[in-house]
């Protein structure tokens, strides 16, 4: 455990220095891109690696997050900042209220569920045209300021972002480390066993439903400050399947997994570029091998290399 | 299990080193255009025929030796129809590729997610979408070739006018594209004492409208609207065909385009819709200033590609004409440049006669569109000046 704080502080000092390594503005909008989706997968990977619970509508807080800051700014005039912390709440009652009867159900049911609402919440988008300008979307979003300084530039939100993440990082290695995270282990392995030794799984559940889904909302928020229009397409279903996607090619239940998934779903795309019009069958045939020769995501490449250092530093000894 | 690992990595790090290879050939160029369409996504039947007229106009100016003797370079970036990857695309073509003007995208979701990056960077931007919101209001760096919706709907409405119909129903494509247009026909059949009896949506991916059909024939409309792009609208005339609904349907000019008249077969006859003089071209009066311009495109499209050319296509034989004109002028710098598209006058385009000034960044009237009525599978040129 010692080991995952260094790795953290490790990673930290590497993040904090790429955005001056980076050669252009091109590059560092991927890297906040990259930090928004983090948010996000750290949040899916608690529910879906941890607490076992599956997610298909995940898009939708994402959503919740990204219109209530707009909406909030635009048609009545609030505070960036007042209109993050409301837009963070909102989600959080949503997230609660919808929970409670969702979480009841189990498998594809869950599944269901999720995607139905995720679905709803795409509908709504489109059609409450009043408020969210429907499918052409609500522009002039302003950017995000916090007393008085704005993060007006990719540059200022690519630490803000990443610091953020960073931090909700460090917050779920400390709740893994203590009794919360244990009893999200034994409910992911056995809802019936954990019962019975007096988990309160369905507590434990909702917290997991809940803290993810306002994660999404954080980064919807992100994205509404820093691209500054938003229309309901990047919310819709395909994203919530590329989020899952993104949590299980980098490894689900293990700390690290949600941000090399997203690294490298958020990287890849932008290396396959050169391919012209083949980029998405080169795509998905890495999507396939990765989760053919590692079920357990690329994560367990990371495990399998440091493994083997490890015992060849060894051998030379 | 570590030899399939190893081979895996192997193949990973073969797959990514090419790619960059690949992106990195091109180098040497002095006129950078860059551009984003949706090759792929929903938007693709516009982006395709918009990123092979690119190619195309590329290769006959730099045949031609170049503007100036400086050659052309197009960058084409596919926004997969999508805003986030639009957005990205807009920042590696400003950023990495220095481009001196952008054009973009095919969709007005793309655009307008792009418009605050070519706002704040300060540089050219020509859209190949059609949403009013686009130009309206007006953004210094932003300018845009199709024909609005504005226009399609009131050459609809005149014809309605002069056909005495009074009573219509909408049924449109639930995107931008489709709510845009039905906002327009609400704001604008009123003027010519025209009222909307039904409104109906449909999602784009929607594979049956015979529900909101059946609604509408309940209503006693005298005509219906479609407003979307493929593949809905196709469906629609279909699902008119097997409803046995005779009522006269209108299209936008979103589907004056081969896909739709594939899609839709022999549902498509009867049907009548704006569009750009490109799909009637023949029948049009030699002393059309376009005439000779339509044909020659509609060729050399038709024997690059062996398949005909479309309105789309023509957006970006506008767009990168437009620019074209303007960089033979003044040369690639972007402040410049802006000026002078901005000056653009009386310029023949494929999809009408363009004039730009400081208060209009559309550039067209209601004369670029022409009603066609699609006869056994072509489109012909609906005659009476009305």
């Amino acid at each position: 455990m010692k080991r995952q704080y260094q790795f953290l502080i490790a990673i930290s000092i590497l993040l904090f220095l790429v955005p001056w390594m980076l050669p252009n503005r091109y590059l560092l909008n991927i890297a906040v891109l990259i930090g928004i989706y983090s948010l996000i997968t750290i949040g899916l990977n608690l529910l879906l690696g941890y607490a076992g619970q599956i997610s298909m509508g995940h898009a939708a807080f994402y959503g919740i997050g990204a219109y209530t800051v707009s909406i909030l700014t635009i048609h009545f005039k609030w505070d960036t900042f007042t209109a993050l912390c409301g837009s963070l709440l909102l989600v959080g009652i949503i997230a609660w209220i919808i929970g409670k009867p969702i979480l009841r159900l189990k498998g594809h049911y869950l599944a269901m569920a999720t995607l139905g609402f995720g679905l709803i919440v795409e509908i709504l988008l489109n059609e409450m045209m009043e408020l969210t300008g429907g499918p052409q979307g609500l522009s002039n979003i302003p950017k995000l300021s916090i007393l008085g300084f704005s993060f007006s530039d990719d540059f200022r939100i690519y630490f803000l972002i990443w610091g953020l993440v960073m931090l909700v990082q460090w917050m779920m290695m400390n709740m893994m480390r203590g009794k919360m995270g244990r009893a999200f282990l034994a409910v992911h392995s056995n809802e019936l066993a954990a019962e019975t030794l007096g988990i309160n799984t369905s507590a434990l559940k909702q917290a997991a439903f809940v803290i993810s889904a306002v994660l999404a909302g954080l980064a919807g928020a992100f994205y509404a400050y820093s691209l500054n229009y938003i229309s309901p397409e990047p919310f819709a279903f395909n994203f919530s399947i590329m989020l899952v996607t993104m949590v299980v090619i980098g490894g689900m239940g293990n700390l690290w997994g949600p941000l090399i998934g997203t690294a490298l779903l958020g990287i890849i795309p932008e290396l396959l570029r050169g391919f012209k019009n083949f980029d998405i069958a080169f795509y998905g045939l890495l999507l396939i091998l990765i989760v053919i020769y590692m079920p357990k995501g690329v994560v367990s490449l990371l495990y399998w290399a440091v493994d083997k250092v490890s015992k060849a530093v060894k051998g030379g000894q | 299990m570590k030899w399939r690992l190893q081979v895996l990595l192997l193949i990973l790090v073969m797959v990514l080193i090419s790619g960059m290879v690949g992106a990195k050939t091109n180098n040497k160029k002095p006129y950078v255009v860059g551009v984003f369409c949706s090759v792929t996504g929903p938007n693709a039947p516009l982006g395709t025929p918009e990123r092979d007229t690119l190619l195309m106009i590329e290769e006959q100016i730099n045949q031609k030796g170049g503007i100036d003797g400086h050659p052309l370079k197009i960058i084409i970036e596919d926004d997969g129809s999508d805003n986030t990857n639009a957005v990205k695309a807009a920042k590696k073509l400003i950023e990495q590729d220095k481009v001196c003007a952008i054009i973009g995208s095919s969709g007005t979701g793309p655009t307008m997610a792009v418009i605050p990056i070519t706002e704040a960077s300060g540089v050219p931007h020509i859209s190949m979408a059609a949403g009013i919101a686009i130009t309206n209001p007006l953004k210094k760096w932003v300018f845009r070739t199709p024909q609005t919706d504005v226009l399609a709907i009131g050459k609809i409405l005149d014809y309605l006018t002069k056909r005495k119909i009074s009573k219509v129903a909408i049924i449109y494509d639930s995107n931008a594209y489709g709510s845009s247009g039905r906002d327009q026909l609400k704001l604008l059949a009123p003027k010519s004492q025209i009222s909307i009896v039904a409104e109906e949506a449909f999602g784009s991916k929607d594979t049956d409208m015979t529900v909101q059909l059946t609604k509408i024939r309940a209503t006693g409309a005298q005509a219906i609207i479609c407003w979307g792009t493929n593949p809905g609208p196709a469906q629609v005339a279909k699902n008119c065909q097997q409803l046995g609904i005779a009522l006269p349907l209108f299209m936008s000019h979103g589907v004056a385009n081969q896909v739709f008249l594939d899609q839709a077969g022999s549902a498509a006859n009867g049907i009548l819709l704006p569009a750009g003089k490109l799909i009637a071209a023949k029948d049009l009066p030699t002393t059309d200033p376009q005439r000779k311009l339509l044909l020659d495109y509609a060729a050399a499209f038709q024997k690059k590609y062996n398949k005909p050319a479309d309105t789309f296509g023509g957006f970006a034989w506008d767009a990168i004409s437009i620019l074209v004109g303007a960089l033979s002028k003044v040369g690639d710098d972007r402040v410049k440049l802006r000026n002078e598209v901005e000056k653009t006058a009386n310029f023949p385009g494929i999809s009408g006669v363009f004039n730009y000034s400081a208060t209009n960044h559309d550039g067209l009237t209601n004369d670029a569109f022409v009603m066609v009525e699609i006869k056994n599978g072509a489109w012909t040129l609906v005659k009476s000046k009305m």
